[in-house]
């Protein structure tokens, strides 16, 4: 494999990881994880499609490698921003595993009881702020005091009762 | 001569299917084991069929030393972690994601109220079952009424995520 291809799709990447940065230190988009979508794989797409259009414009080169590597160059950055769009979600809600984590880590030696980490949260944090950035994201609809769920998250939820029962698990999350 | 890196793309394609179907394998062989170890280890196996693949179509007719070689280990090793770790975090999901339970309760009742939320899913539970699961996989012990940290690998994952997101400057409530 030509080494270019790695280095030009860690490239993507970062540039793209960049402009998310900076967009969201400006100003965190309200669908946040929409945005993330766009920029991660959306952006480099369209950078990479300019690019192979304009080579093989200059250069005459309309071969299969030189699409392939294209390609390969694709998976590169797709993979890694698929890898970076599945942790943001612990960044973007606190992940609670962590954050007890954290606690007890500012109070050792002696560490921290059960009670002392329930003290750290309450609904609030923990289910309404997930709420409200599902219902931010489209994915559940509030309406008439209840919550429904849109068809995206109908899909999605029907995806997993099949991918659990293909590995022959009852669904039981928490 | 290189191999077309269309080659590549074509195999790590199959990854995913070939981490999934070892993971079907393995949930129903382990059963004693917890779920997210059985995950990680259909990562690791999965990483064998795709490594003989790519040796049998591609590397075995290159010289060790060759530039083309070590940019298609670089290029193998990022994308196949990448993906292993993207499925890790969608079994995760279907385990643990609070927005998955959420959907899963709506799609089982129609709809349901911010109330319904509140009482399938108070905070003590939350963390209670967070305190056990930390406990298994040996991040946590508790001597008396005490919990303390014992291993710290979960812990500097931690602390990188509260980096980036300062570095994303998102507001905490903690």
């Amino acid at each position: 494999m030509n080494p270019m291809i790695p280095i030009f799709g860690g490239v993507l990447f970062f540039i793209s990881l960049t402009v998310h940065i900076i967009i969201w230190r400006i100003k965190k988009p309200k669908n946040d994880v929409g945005a993330l979508f766009f920029i991660l794989m959306i952006l480099p797409t369209l950078l990479l499609i300019l690019f192979g259009l304009g080579f093989a414009l200059a250069q005459g080169r309309t071969d299969l490698v030189f699409f392939s590597s294209l390609t390969a160059v694709a998976l590169f950055y797709l993979s890694l921003g698929s890898a970076y769009i599945q942790t943001y979600p612990v960044v973007q809600a606190e992940s609670p595993s962590l954050e007890i984590l954290l606690a007890i880590d500012q109070k050792m030696p002696h560490g921290l009881t059960e009670t002392d980490i329930l003290k750290l949260f309450d609904n609030s944090t923990l289910v309404q702020k997930r709420m409200q950035d599902l219902i931010n994201t489209k994915l559940i609809i509030e309406k008439n005091n209840a919550y429904h769920l849109s068809n995206t998250a109908s899909h999605i939820i029907r995806f997993f009762h099949l991918y659990r029962k293909a590995l022959g698990l009852e669904f039981n999350v928490g | 001569m290189s191999a077309n890196p269309f080659t590549y793309v074509i195999i790590l394609a199959l990854s995913p299917v070939v981490i999934f179907l070892g993971h079907t394998f393995l949930s129903r062989l382990l059963k004693a084991v917890p779920r997210q170890v059985t995950a990680g280890l259909a990562m690791i196996i999965g990483f064998f069929p795709v490594a003989a693949l790519e040796w049998l179509f591609i590397l075995k007719n290159s010289a060790l030393s060759h530039p083309d070689f070590k940019a298609g280990m670089i290029y193998s090793i990022f994308v196949y972690s990448s993906i292993a770790y993207s499925y890790f975090h969608l079994f995760n999901m279907s385990e643990t994601a609070r927005r998955i339970r959420i959907f899963h309760e709506i799609y089982k009742k129609g709809s349901v109220t911010r109330k319904d939320i509140e009482i399938l899913y108070d905070s003590s539970q939350i963390v209670g079952i967070r305190l056990i699961r930390l406990e298994d996989t040996g991040q946590l012990v508790k001597i008396g009424n005490f919990y303390k940290i014992k291993g710290r690998s979960l812990l500097w994952v931690a602390k990188i995520i509260k980096i980036w997101d300062t570095l994303l400057a998102h507001p905490r409530p903690m």
